[in-house]
């Protein structure tokens, strides 16, 4: 810039600017900033409020649709009396397919259920998957109830005796 | 020129937020009245750019960082005031003479006159014009704190200090050769 131009540009800054501000402007400055920023912070945390309220409510509401009592499957109690007795079917027994493997506990009271009239396919699930170690011991379920009794005839406890003891 | 007070970083935020308020408050007056031309409108901005500053404060531990941020948001706060009244000038929803209704009228002082003259001429000049003179030849800032206030190149600011100068020199030329 050349002197001239300093000259002007000094010329301009002091005159161009406002009125210096007194104590009570700077006061009042101080107070009216303090005040926007206080509302500032109130806005802020009512907002944050109505957020936190309406992800409540959300969550609340997501709850109760999980947790809301569910019609339980009617009961057709006539149709259970009028049916077919209730057997020993339904209860799964793992059955190896292998007709090699040497027959298990679990095999021959399968069997023996079978020679009782529990023919029905469904009765008797077949997984050929199973290996025979899979084979739940199932035979003291299955022990017929006389033998119970007899058992306890002769004072013999049925699930554990040894056939050598046997009177 | 340096504008930042030496504020302790150990300072709580709110005794750092007051000492940065009272070592920047007159000078961001000056700076925003500067760039709009009148007291409350300027009080205002500047009150605006200290709120933004006050919830930016944590993110900076370098002093002369915060003030150019703050100069940056106080000149933007100021550019979307004149973008207001300039379209509700246009609109229709100010006096013909320009002043809000609602501002003000400043106290008379003797070289009211004066000042209302470069004021005018000031309104002349492009806004890119108008801050980068204002920021550099009224305010003491250097070529690349206005840069980086103005968030633009130091060339661009340069051309715009340039243009401005001869502008102002062209509608104040008896200021110009009384000075010379």
């Amino acid at each position: 810039m050349s002197p001239e131009d300093e000259a002007f540009v000094d010329r301009l800054r002091s005159a161009y600017e406002p009125p210096p501000m007194t104590a009570f402007d700077e006061t009042r400055f101080d107070a009216r900033l303090r005040a926007r920023i206080e509302a500032k912070g109130r806005r802020r945390r009512m907002a944050l409020g109505g957020l936190a309220t309406a992800a409540a409510a959300a969550v609340l509401a997501l709850v109760a649709i999980d947790v809301a009592p569910r019609e339980a499957p009617a009961v057709d109690w006539l149709a259970a009396l009028e049916g077919p007795e209730a057997t020993w079917a339904g209860e799964v027994i793992v059955v190896p397919a292998d007709p090699l493997a040497v027959p298990s506990l679990s095999d021959e009271l399968a069997w023996a259920a079978a020679d009782d009239g529990a023919t029905d396919a469904a009765d008797v699930a077949v997984d050929d998957s199973a290996e025979l170690d899979d084979v739940a011991d199932e035979g003291p379920a299955w022990m017929p109830a006389e033998y119970e009794m007899l058992a306890q005839l002769i004072e013999v406890d049925p699930y554990t005796f040894d056939e050598e003891e046997w009177p | 020129m340096t504008i930042d007070a030496a504020l302790p970083v150990e300072m709580s935020r709110q005794a750092r937020f007051e000492a940065f308020v009272a070592a920047h408050r007159t000078r961001a007056v000056n700076l925003a009245w500067r760039l709009t031309g009148d007291r409350a409108t300027a009080e205002d901005v500047a009150q605006k750019a200290f709120v933004k500053a006050w919830r930016g404060l944590d993110g900076f531990r370098d002093e002369a960082k915060l003030s150019t941020w703050f100069h940056s948001i106080l000149v933007r706060e100021a550019r979307g005031h004149l973008r207001w009244w300039g379209v509700r000038k246009k609109l229709g929803l100010l006096t013909d003479d320009g002043a809000t209704p609602v501002l003000p009228v400043e106290p008379a002082q003797s070289d009211e006159g004066l000042r209302r003259r470069i004021g005018a001429a000031m309104e002349t000049l492009s806004a890119g014009q108008r801050e980068a003179f204002v920021c550099i030849h009224l305010q003491g800032l250097s070529v690349q704190e206005t840069a980086e206030v103005l968030g633009r190149a130091p060339g661009t600011i340069k051309s715009h200090l340039h243009r401005a100068l001869a502008k102002l020199r062209t509608e104040l030329g008896d200021l110009h050769e009384e000075a010379a």
